[in-house]
């Protein structure tokens, strides 16, 4: 991360008074870098998750790196704005003689810094976006457990083909269904509790999801698995989760699908192997499969 | 033409025994003279960006608490679907390439009016009459549409949308689309064909630049979004087959027109603000603007960019080449960065004074900076699939657009406002105004960042207490009501200058470009003389007596004479 900090322009033409700026700048770009190397891994989350599964840890990582990225260099520029602002105030002097400040165009110098300064930026993102990206989309060729999750006007069925020929479904107790023509009577039709599907997994187990639409384009969305994907008409989307921890995670949907986008929630819920197979043994009902209540993810 | 005609097409009719305008509103009606028309646009597209304000905190009221229910599903869904339609074609786009290009390129390039003055007053009909049509959707059985400003197929087919109020809305959408194809059109002749003698491209002030490069992206981006209603249209009527799977069609086949058209239409939003942005701050800080060329290319660099980058707002749809667009979307920070560079650097060792549009303009460069910089990592597609379609888009989203056309927009319009009415605004009621919108904005838009972190998704018409969100909507409904203050000191701040005028003279700011140099408001066709045009200032080169080129730093930053 602290490779390609940003050098900072000190402005368009420096004076002799500007190299004791320099200096003060640079020890205090030096004192945040330490700052960050001493902080070691404790960096902070910035307001996220730290993420569940094991595909996006790397992503974790990127954001937090990119975060800092772009507050150091946030502050920068606006320490420059407000350096202009608190440093070349027109002088009453000024005003009364009429005297102009010198009329620069150009400084090719500087121009060339902050041209190519953001160029090397960009490059080291890139690079770094690359791998987490790769290890967010990785797929493995054995999953231990699939699930088959197909999204409709609204709600989430998720099937678990367990072998035999045999597949669990899950699906909501009671979704909102009204055809588009009922839209203008609103909230009757929603008058009695959703039930919202649970999609079960397996702990530091590889789940592999097979990710479809049944009409129109849903956004699958996991805010503690810090993933989404859309779900499309006539398009398959493939993907693995590897969870961690168990837990009790919220999800829903993200794309705006309709009338009631609101309401299509499921839930993932994360259990130990034992239960996992406790739970596909019992042909999907050893553990409760319906909740009305939302919460945080747990941890 | 020739400089000749150019020449011969500067003495044309400056009669002063000026044909009979009409009165009142007929002349608004007729009147094809370029700063009729720009009027026109300014405050139709004003009464539009109103509209879709009130939208915006009826929305912020709705998710001010947990189950407010103080709307429904459905209308929520109309509500937000309006007030991003409204904003983004009928306000942030016409409100620049409408209005402020109207009326200024030609006084800038010293041209007596646009080159095609009939087609010109066509767009502005076409225009009108499309939000017109657009606002009606709330008026038919069904309500207005309800599938976002984006109209995602197959969500926006005849079966998920029933209703007149889609038609209506494409129907609306297609009229404006070819107003502003006409606008570009007449745009890109208007800035080749029309310049005064003397003002070669270069000196052309970076406004001005950056509105022919807007109206090129305008052509290049336009006719995409145009054809895809029009596919939609025979879609949902006349059983064609463009975005539905059962008839062989491919529903992404919108999004990637859509956003064809989408992300080139955020630097159509962008680019004429930056203008605005780059006129202003170097008038205010009494130097030239720093790095000119710089800027041009940077432009032209943006605007290239940004037809190869559409797909970054599709990463989670999985069937993109997620390296390719995330590598050109971090190339945009580069020339966005050389302009920050030269904004900071025109006003280096400058002579700073804060009057109201140079405020606005400041405000931009904050504001815009915190888009621009949450731009970067949604840029990086694992990050986007954190956050995609949460509010942490909405945050990024709407400070780079309220950073560019509401306060690059006002900015331009302070800045002006005395050019093109002869009277003065009052400063102390615009920095009001400036203050409490900067505010009310930035306590709007941190904390849905954080709401977005945290999951809550968009377009999302209400969440539970179990969500733990409502301190965060508290704090960012509160921002709305504040922006809604502020402008209410704009509306008093206009009808004092309209009851009690304070005359503005031609230059009241020292301004550079050519549009000072004649009277406020301008005459029939703009100037009774022009004066010599040899740097890309000529009003202040006339008014400081000084050759044109004083200090111009050689390669090696050297002051050379």
């Amino acid at each position: 991360m602290t490779s390609d900090q940003p050098q900072p322009p000190a402005g368009p033409a420096p004076t002799p008074g500007s190299g004791r700026r320099a200096r003060l700048l640079g020890m205090a770009l030096l004192a945040l870098v330490a700052a960050l190397v001493l902080g070691g891994c404790n960096l902070p989350t910035f307001g996220t998750y730290t993420p569940i599964t094991k595909q996006e840890q790397d992503a974790y990582s990127l954001y937090q790196g990119l975060t800092i990225a772009a507050m150091v260099v946030g502050g920068i520029v606006w320490g420059l704005i407000i350096w202009c602002l608190l440093r070349y105030r027109r002088t009453k002097r000024q005003a009364e003689t009429g005297e102009l400040p010198k009329q620069t165009r150009y400084n090719i110098k500087w121009e060339a810094v902050y041209t190519i300064t953001p160029i090397l930026m960009v490059i080291g993102i890139f690079v770094y976006t690359v791998i987490a990206e790769d290890a967010a989309d990785q797929v493995v060729r054995h999953p231990n457990v699939t699930v088959d999750v197909s999204a409709f006007q609204w709600g989430w069925q998720f099937n678990y083909p367990v072998g035999g020929g045999k597949v669990i479904q899950v699906l909501p107790k009671r979704a909102p269904t009204p055809s588009p023509s009922q839209a203008n009577q609103g909230e009757q039709a929603l008058a009695s509790p959703v039930e919202y599907p649970i999609m079960v997994l397996p702990v530091n187990k590889t789940a592999h999801i097979n990710l479809v639409s049944n009409d129109v384009v849903h956004g699958f969305y996991v805010p503690a698995f810090e993933f989404s994907r859309y779900a499309q008409p006539g398009v398959t989307n493939q993907f693995d989760f590897t969870p961690t921890r168990t837990g009790f995670f919220p999800g829903r949907c993200t794309q705006f699908c309709g009338l009631y986008h609101t309401e299509m929630l499921f839930w993932v819920k994360v259990v130990s192997q034992s239960a996992y197979h406790h739970w596909v043994a019992s042909g999907g009902k050893s553990i409760p499969t319906n909740t009305t209540g939302k919460g945080l993810p747990e941890g | 033409m020739t400089l000749l005609d150019e020449a011969a097409a500067l003495h044309l009719p400056v009669h002063e025994e000026e044909e009979e305008l009409p009165p009142g509103l007929l002349k608004w009606f007729t009147s094809t003279d370029h700063k009729s028309i720009g009027k026109s646009y300014l405050y139709t597209s004003m009464v539009f960006f109103f509209m879709a304000g009130l939208m915006a905190m009826m929305i912020r009221t709705q998710l001010i608490q947990p189950d407010t229910g103080f709307f429904d599903q459905a209308t929520y869904n109309e509500l937000f679907t309006m007030h991003g339609s409204l904003m983004m074609y009928l306000f942030a786009g016409p409100f620049a390439f409408g209005g402020f290009a109207n009326l200024i390129i030609p006084l800038q390039i010293g041209a007596p009016d646009m080159a095609f003055p009939r087609l010109n007053l066509l767009s502005y009909w076409l225009y009108a009459a499309g939000g017109v049509i657009m606002i009606s959707g709330f008026f038919v059985q069904g309500g207005a549409a309800e599938f976002g400003w984006v109209a995602y197929a197959p969500l926006s087919s005849a079966t998920n949308s029933p209703g007149a109020g889609p038609d209506l809305w494409i129907a609306a959408l297609i009229l404006t689309g070819f107003s502003a194809i006409f606008t570009g059109v007449n745009l890109v002749t208007t800035i080749f064909y029309l310049r005064a003698p003397g003002m070669t491209m270069f000196r052309m002030p970076i406004f001005t630049w950056n509105m022919l490069v807007t109206a090129i992206l305008i052509l290049i981006a336009f006719p995409v979004l145009t054809s895809a209603l029009v596919m939609l249209y025979c879609d949902r009527h006349f059983g064609a087959h463009f975005f539905t799977v059962s008839g062989g069609g491919v529903p992404i086949l919108w999004q990637h027109l859509f956003w064809y058209f989408g992300h080139p239409e955020v630097y159509i939003l962008a680019l004429p603000y930056f203008g605005i942005v780059t006129e202003i701050l170097p008038v205010f800080s009494r130097k030239p603007v720093f790095g000119y060329k710089g800027l041009v290319f940077a432009t032209l660099a943006i605007a290239g960019l940004s037809t190869s980058v559409w797909a970054h707002h599709m990463f989670t749809t999985g069937v993109v080449l997620l390296p390719f667009f995330s590598g050109m979307s971090y190339l945009i920070a580069v020339p966005t960065g050389i302009k920050f560079f030269a904004w900071i650097g025109s006003m280096w060792k400058g002579q700073i004074t804060l009057e109201t549009p140079m405020m606005f303009a400041i405000g931009f460069l904050f504001v815009f900076l915190l888009g621009g910089l949450s731009g970067v990592l949604l840029a990086s597609p694992p990050i986007d699939f954190f956050v995609h379609d949460t509010y942490y888009v909405v945050a990024h989203f709407h400070e780079v657009l309220i950073g560019t056309a509401v306060l690059g927009g006002f900015a331009g319009y302070y800045y002006w406002y005395p050019k093109f009415t002869g009277r003065m605004l009052r400063s102390r009621l615009g920095q009001i105004h400036c203050v409490l919108l900067i505010i009310g904005f930035i306590l709007q838009t941190m904390p849905q960042y954080v709401l977005g972190l945290y999951g809550m998704a968009r377009r999302i018409a209400t969440y539970t207490p179990a969500d733990h969100w409502t301190t965060l909507n508290v704090l960012s409904s509160a921002g709305a009501y504040l922006i809604g203050v502020s402008f209410l000191f704009f509306l008093v701040n206009q009808w004092i200058s309209w009851r009690r005028p304070i005359p503005a003279g031609d230059n009241p700011w020292d301004g550079h470009a050519l549009e000072w140099a004649t009277s406020s408001p301008p005459p029939h066709h703009n100037f009774h003389f022009l004066p010599p045009i040899r740097s890309e200032r000529p009003t202040w080169d006339m008014n400081h007596g000084e050759p044109a080129r004083v200090d111009v730093a050689g390669p090696t930053g050297v002051t050379v004479r």
